[in-house]
């Protein structure tokens, strides 16, 4: 254990399991939080959470870890908010002093990250897509979209405490494993108990997941925006058409999702999920930068839009204007035949 | 129920992107004068959660807004919350409260929840649309020492708890938690702002609302505006869209389908 007068040292990335393994955001956190690390000239630490962790230890090992922490002894089964924030205080107090806490701008880390900076009295930048570490001074420098997306800021952060900030999927690249590399593991106590837990859980209902691939993880999305008419449109061209012929997953923008269109686990956007396929397909999405904020790591976006001026072909590689009802089609129809030949 | 909600004005979110500027220098974002500000869409979202568990259950609802810009643009936001159906609406406002951020907020919308008395719940939007820090919920309840709750879609209430719906990413969890409590509400059809009536504008309009400075909050100087805040805005900056749209033009829809598809073949994209 470390002294409790020492200067805050290190950085520590909350990590999250999805599966049995880390999530991909938690891969990212590693090589950003390595690249911190090396700047500070310090070393990297995670925290894992969860009743599985020692299984993925030597994971966070090879993608950067210098030493991995083990909580497998939380007073609740699954992510709870309060105990969450007691375990991690009493890590960032006691057992260790780091000079930067990392989160993903996931939904645990959404709620995990203020609540411990607010207990911890420690700034906190959220949802930041570039880190550094100020040369002079060696603090933390987080940048992070303002007003939707449509300008950057850049922070600096209280000195003294640590020094936080929550980082958007596919803003960094997860480190190469290396299966060589060497790192320290230490199971560590919850040291709280249920007292701690503050939200009872009275069900947890999972999405069918038989629809098709996950947003986060899909090669392709089909996404509709407030140009589809109706549920049924959006059933009949997006769900049912195109999305199907493709095997792509199905997104939505916050004007969709509030018009009933989709419920709110596809909305695609700052406030909703971040996806980074291979193709994205938007379909009457006017291209709101809320939106393009969810899905700017796409590496090829088709645009179809009955309004010329949209935004969305600003971001687009290939676009088309016109009513959906008229291209969508004669696009699935030659998708198939695509698929069949 | 004796619900508090905090809601937030912002520039509308739906303006376009080229009515953005950045002041470098002063680190200050520049719109239009004529921008037109709205109360924060997920703020509506907690009003309009607030007004449904009225509707349901009886009770008050107490409006809370920090303002950030001149005081009587901001009233006219809280007159709009009272004719939607709130029953109580204070304005917090100080130059005090200048140049805060996250932590400085939450303090001062706790002191002013503080002040108010005996209450069951306090609504927060997820997040505000000009900063997206999404924090000041959690700090709120954070700062009084209260439970709380993110992503929350639908409430109900019960005999000193309430059960809500929270969104998580694959699906949504049912939670319940202890009265008095802080809930950030997210976006969810059923939580589209109700239209005030123009009965309810009429009397809102007539209004004489509280404003409340730091002094009034007995707020610790410390813990306001600038020197409450733990992080320090260094600079802004525009991001960097460079578009080269290709448009497909068929002589006919169908064509600018099938064009489309032979490029994205010839691309190796499918």
């Amino acid at each position: 254990m470390m002294d409790n007068k020492a200067d805050p040292k290190g950085i520590l990335a909350v990590g999250e399991i999805t599966a049995g393994t880390l999530s991909p955001i938690s891969l990212e956190l590693l090589g950003m939080g390595q690249k911190l690390a090396q700047a500070r000239g310090e070393e990297l630490s995670v925290v894992l959470i969860d009743r599985q962790a020692e299984n993925c230890a030597q994971e966070a090992i090879a993608h950067g870890a210098d030493r991995v922490y083990l909580i497998t002894d939380a007073p609740a089964d699954q992510y709870e908010g309060a105990s969450c924030t007691a375990i991690l205080e009493n890590l960032c107090t006691q057992t260790i002093k780091p000079a930067v806490v990392l989160f993903g701008q996931t939904v645990t880390g959404r709620d995990l990250a203020p609540r411990l900076a607010f207990r911890l009295k420690a700034g906190l930048v959220t949802d930041c897509l570039h880190l550094d570490i100020d040369p002079d001074s060696r603090n933390l420098i987080a940048t992070k979209p303002v007003s939707g997306g449509n300008v950057l800021a850049t922070y600096s952060l209280q000195e003294g405490v640590p020094q936080m900030a929550s980082l958007r999927h596919r803003a960094f690249d997860a480190p190469e494993p290396d299966a060589h590399r060497q790192g320290e593991v230490l199971p560590l106590p919850a040291g709280v108990d249920a007292s701690a837990v503050q939200a009872k859980l009275m069900e947890k209902v999972l999405e069918e997941t038989s629809e098709g691939p996950t947003l986060e993880t899909a090669e392709i999305v089909v996404s509709g925006g407030r140009g589809l008419d109706d549920l049924e449109e959006f059933d009949k061209y997006i769900t049912k058409g195109l999305a199907e012929v493709l095997g792509a997953a199905v997104g939505a923008t916050r004007g969709a999702v509030d018009g009933g269109l989709q419920p709110e686990q596809h909305q695609i956007g700052l406030t909703g999920k971040i996806v980074g396929p291979k193709l994205y397909i938007a379909v009457g999405v006017s291209g709101a930068i809320q939106h393009m904020a969810g899905c700017s790591g796409a590496k090829n976006i088709v645009a179809i839009n009955i309004d010329e001026n949209a935004q969305i072909f600003r971001f687009a590689k290939f676009g088309i204007v016109g009513s959906y009802k008229e291209v969508l089609p004669t696009l699935i129809e030659k998708l198939k035949e695509l698929e069949l030949s | 129920m004796n619900i508090i909600v905090c809601i937030k004005q912002v520039t509308d979110p739906d303006i376009p992107a080229s009515d953005y500027a950045v002041d470098t220098a002063a680190k200050r974002i520049n719109l239009p004068d004529d921008a037109p500000l709205v109360i924060n869409p997920y703020d509506e979202n907690a009003l309009e959660a607030a007004l449904q568990l009225k509707d349901q259950t009886g009770g008050k609802i107490t409006v809370v807004s920090l303002a950030t810009r001149p005081a009587k643009r901001v009233l006219r936001d809280l007159k709009q919350a009272l004719a939607m159906g709130a029953d109580e609406a204070i304005l917090l406002e100080d130059p005090a409260f200048e140049g805060g951020d996250s932590h400085s907020t939450a303090y001062a919308l706790a002191k002013a929840i503080q002040k108010l008395g005996e209450f069951d719940l306090v609504l927060c939007g997820l997040q505000a649309a000009d900063w997206d820090a999404g924090q000041v919920g959690l700090g709120i309840a954070e700062n009084l020492g209260l439970p709380s709750a993110t992503y929350v879609t639908h409430i109900e209430a019960g005999d000193g708890h309430v059960r809500m719906i929270r969104m998580i990413e694959n699906g949504h969890e049912v939670l319940e938690l202890p009265t008095p409590c802080v809930l950030s509400i997210a976006n969810d059809k059923n939580l589209a702002p109700r239209i005030a009536r123009l009965a309810g504008i009429i009397k809102a309009k007539k209004r004489e609302l509280p404003v409340w400075s730091a002094a009034a909050l007995e707020a610790d100087p410390s813990r306001i505006g600038t020197a409450g805040a733990r992080t320090t805005l260094h600079k802004l900056a525009l991001p960097d869209i460079t578009g080269s749209c290709e448009f497909i033009k068929g002589e006919s829809p169908a064509e600018s389908a099938a064009l489309l598809v032979d490029r994205l073949h010839t691309e190796k994209i499918i």
